[in-house]
């Protein structure tokens, strides 16, 4: 049941997005909140607010008296550690998106979480539509990348002493788009909740034809890549070897269906770019 | 000291091959272990000579397994050295690199570097981290220049100087989580490699630091003895232990510049070495070197092995996890010398007074004040606000609970100091170092990762609870059997403290979003407080402090130590029982308000007897005041300041009274 159901004749209804991954939710089907958590950290991540969106606070403690005064028709939250959601909840109704649930299905969760709050506002037609949107965007991508089918592919954040990565694998939503890709994950050790894991660059050597796609923070990456070119073992991996290694643009790393249909497009662009040769 | 009748030489020397013994062969077994179990032995001359760089497992054997045991070598001994030094130096068992601010200096130039100064990070984070940790110490030399360099003045200098970098970076890695990850990996001590980097970076100051020490033994020997000894010698105290401690600073900051904070070592080798009975002093030197290097390297091999078949955890941690029960029973074991004097920290308390007896009246009404202006003013989308009118009922209701917590908290954070100052008459003592928080919460990290534990009031009082009270029981059975000596439950709380630091750590760089919630808690954030969690808190505390005024007579006499006690027919282990017992759940309580961030509880006892209230009822009830004020100023601060974020009010008592009490050490 819509809680805002004579969507033409009510103004929309005001909604605020406590974190990234239910504001990036919510821009996609459409809806623009009012105010939203921690704003800086989006714009590098690829999502973009308009600057009237007020700013609330960081996510696990959002400013509770200025919500208030806002005074939303609905939260929406995706956090795990949901204490905060009692709290919303004195304010106005709260939706939380469980995405990360740790079973390896994220991103089912992420669509059907998508269209549950899409149904919350009223907007379930354009939920089903942009799901299928995204669904056909990695399809195409699946296509575009049928040269590198079974390929493994590494993708992780470099730290910047030149020692240690974190992989994403079983729980990330990057696993599931990898496999929908028609490419192998070629992290399959143990991850977290959130399909990350720290690990030594030592500990990349175990699949010898596998990709890397590093996420390019500015500056970070380099200082990181400067480091591991002194490195005997870096230099030998298979994929510096034959330079199949790529930058790939900062995404929403523990994101939603958005952060899927993003990533998506930014893999594409990073594995075009790694030399075919071989 | 340096003409011991030769009974003691020989127990030395036939500890030192003991040790010796020890250290080279369990640790060489497990190394064999991980080498074969990469490369079969025979291939390890090949591997040796010039690996075959198409062989994977010949690239691992030589560039990351041989670097990583070197590494641990290097690092283990460095420290180990340093720790060694550094408590000779300040006549202090509990003095080793992190307590000086090392390792908090270098993390906050890493932060700083990482956020605001990215070009720096070009030159290597390894310099940053040098250049940190190396500002860090300077300011706690600046800060005990004035006391001469005096070991009491050094550690509390490198105490406030740690929590003060410690709330900087909490506060920072609060508001930019996702973009310090490289830092929170490189706080747990991480010791893998990819090449002989590292050790060329460490070798020559290893070996330096060790022959500096080494020829420069004499010197340390006679500074052990104290300040006038050592100047009826003729030795400048000052520059000797300017140059010792700085030689110690420098090879640790090496150390934790190019590896991460690996806590523990240079706290437990030295401990090792003493425990071991090593006596002399260059013997000394070596022993706790070699003891550094066993530990590392051993702690070591162990992660690698588990890391294989389990999760790898990082060395820093597994060092912290492994360190804490040994030291606990080193500590139950054997006998300690008391470290830090304790006419000394008193006469230093008594010299630092400053102006006359302010009255406690005038105090409380500025509290009141504070109080109201609190709960009634307050920042709203359309700037600076009253709550008077329709809003007031609304506003209220998300106020009280937090000035009512942080109210509390602060008294009975201070009360639970003076109890621990009183009790170990020592000026360091704090609930922090009680590690009745730290037991807390461990206990909701625990509950955090392992059980998911997602909703409810017992998310929060369940765990914590659980935790603090295992360590009041460990506290207690450790006590029984030695009469709570203050130096071992000081101890007691420091290993916890270092475990706790490793266990965050450790959750924090897993990279999970859940933490930062906890980062929230650990900062002191009154966030999260409900009604009935207040009210709860203001009833504890409006209980527990009033009971303490009972025992005015037991804490003027438990400083007095054992035999002046015993002499006016007071029996100590009863009444330091009690007081331990207060004091914890004093502690215990306002942890599962504020989270484990205890300045409040070191620097109110301090400011109540520095306004003259000496008696320890009127300590008490002054420091309970203080606490109380500095909590309530740093909520209502932390709520306004960087509007519509939230400061979390333990930072913000960090960042009130640091400034405060260092103004008060350079007096």
């Amino acid at each position: 049941m819509p809680f805002f159901g004579l969507a033409h004749a009510a103004p929309p209804p005001r909604v605020v997005a406590l974190d990234k991954v239910a504001a990036h939710s919510l821009l996609a089907i459409g809806v623009t909140p009012v105010a939203a958590g921690a704003i800086s950290s989006y714009e590098r991540l690829g999502i973009t607010l308009p600057s009237t969106v007020i700013e609330i606070g960081v996510p696990v403690e959002p400013n509770l008296e200025l919500l208030q005064q806002i005074s939303p028709d609905l939260n929406v939250t995706h956090f795990n550690m949901n204490r905060v959601e009692p709290l919303l909840r004195r304010i106005a109704p709260t939706f939380t998106m469980r995405i990360y649930r740790g079973d390896g299905r994220t991103y089912s969760h992420a669509a059907s979480e998508l269209e549950r709050l899409a149904a919350v506002l009223g907007r379930s037609a354009v939920a089903r539509e942009y799901v299928r949107h995204v669904e056909r965007s990695i399809l195409m991508n699946r296509q575009r990348l049928a040269d590198l089918h079974n390929r493994p592919v590494f993708v992780c954040q470099l730290s910047d002493n030149g020692r240690n990565v974190t992989v994403f694998g079983k729980n990330s939503i990057i696993d599931d788009v990898l496999a929908q890709l028609g490419l192998n994950n070629a992290w399959s050790g143990a991850t977290g909740l959130y399909g990350q894991a720290n690990i030594g660059v030592e500990g990349l050597t175990a699949v010898t034809d596998a990709v890397l796609v590093y996420i390019d923070y500015e500056g970070e990456a380099g200082h990181a890549l400067k480091r591991l070119g002194q490195s005997p073992i870096w230099n030998h991996l298979g994929f510096v070897k034959r330079n199949r290694l790529s930058p790939i643009k900062p995404f929403d790393v523990y994101g939603g269906l958005p952060t899927a249909a993003r990533f998506s497009d930014l893999l594409v662009a990073a594995l075009l770019n790694v030399g075919q040769d071989e | 000291m340096s003409d011991q009748p030769a009974v003691f030489a020989r127990n030395t020397s036939n500890s030192i091959r003991f040790l010796l013994g020890i250290c080279a062969a369990s640790p060489l077994c497990l190394l064999f272990y991980t080498l074969q179990a990469e490369l079969p032995f025979g291939f390890w001359l090949q591997a040796l000579g010039g690996p075959d760089v198409e062989d994977v497992r010949q690239l691992v054997f030589f560039y990351s397994l041989l670097p990583r045991a070197s590494v641990a070598i290097l690092s283990g001994a460095s420290l180990g050295l340093a720790g060694c030094v550094l408590q000779h130096v300040l006549r202090n068992q509990l003095a080793e690199p992190t307590t000086l601010g090392v390792s908090a200096g270098a993390s906050t130039a890493l932060v700083v570097a990482t956020l605001w100064l990215p070009f720096l990070l070009d030159y290597g984070a390894e310099w940053v981290a040098v250049a940190g940790s190396t500002v860090a110490t300077a300011l706690v030399f600046a800060l005990s220049w004035r006391q001469r360099l005096e070991p009491v003045a050094i550690i509390l200098a490198g105490l406030i100087v740690s929590l003060y970098c410690g709330a900087f970076s909490s506060v920072v890695s609060f508001f930019y989580y996702e973009r310090l990850s490289n830092v929170f990996i490189w706080s747990t001590g991480t010791l893998n490699q990819n090449d002989w980097s590292a050790v060329c970076y460490l070798l020559p100051r290893t070996v330096g630091a060790v022959i500096l020490a080494l020829v420069f033994a004499r010197q340390l020997e006679i500074l052990g003895m104290g300040d006038e000894q050592a100047r009826s010698l003729g030795v400048s105290t000052g520059t000797a232990r300017l140059m010792l401690v700085g030689l110690a600073i420098f090879v640790s900051a090496a150390v934790v510049s190019s590896v991460g904070v690996l806590g523990f070592v240079g706290l437990a080798a030295p401990s090792v070495a003493r425990m071991v009975g090593v006596r002399r002093i260059r013997p000394r030197l070596l022993a706790s070197a070699l003891a550094g290097a066993f530990l590392l390297f051993l702690t070591d091999q162990f992660v690698q092995i588990a890391g294989a078949s389990f999760h790898e955890i990082p060395t820093g941690v597994a060092t912290a996890v492994l360190g804490s029960p040994l030291l606990l029973w080193l500590v139950a074991r054997r006998t300690l010398r008391a470290g830090v004097p304790r006419q000394f920290s008193e006469q230093r308390l008594r010299t630092m007074t400053v102006g006359s007896r302010a009255p406690l009246g005038w105090i409380a009404g500025s509290l009141l004040i504070l109080l109201m202006i609190s709960l009634l003013l307050g920042q709203s989308g359309s700037g600076w606000n009253l709550a008077i009118g329709t809003d007031a009922q609304s506003l209220l209701e998300w106020r009280f609970p937090r000035i009512a917590s942080a109210f509390a908290a602060g008294a009975m954070l201070a009360v639970a100091g003076v109890l621990m100052q009183r009790l170990t008459g020592n000026v360091m003592a704090s609930p922090e170092v009680l590690g009745i928080s730290s037991g807390a919460s461990l206990g909701v990290i625990v509950a955090l990762f392992l059980f998911d534990a997602n909703e409810g009031i017992l998310w929060r009082f369940g765990p914590a609870m659980a935790g603090a009270t295992l360590v009041l029981t460990i506290l207690l059975s450790l006590g029984r059997r030695t009469e709570y000596t203050p130096q071992r439950m000081i101890l007691t709380g420091i290993a916890l403290g270092t475990l706790l630091g490793a266990a965050s750590s450790l959750a924090i760089a897993s990279g999970d979003p859940r933490t930062q919630t906890l980062l929230g808690w650990m900062a002191g954030s009154t966030y999260y407080v409900t009604m009935e969690e207040a009210k709860a808190a203001l009833l504890i505390a409006g209980l527990l402090i009033p009971t303490t005024l009972f025992l005015e007579r037991w804490l003027t006499i438990a400083p007095l130590g054992d035999v002046v006690a015993r002499e006016l027919g007071v029996s100590l282990q009863r009444s330091r029982l009690i007081i331990i017992l207060l004091a914890a759940s004093l502690t215990s309580a306002s942890t599962l308000l504020v989270g484990p961030l205890s300045f409040v509880g070191l620097m109110a006892p301090h400011i109540s007897r520095l306004m003259g209230l000496r008696k320890p009822a009127q300590q008490i009830l002054g420091a309970a005041v203080v606490g109380a004020a500095i909590f309530t100023l740093a909520d209502f601060v932390g709520r306004n300041v960087l509007f519509p974020y939230q400061v979390p009010a333990g930072m913000l008592a960090t960042f009130i009274g640091g400034p405060y009490l260092m103004w008060l050490m350079s007096k």
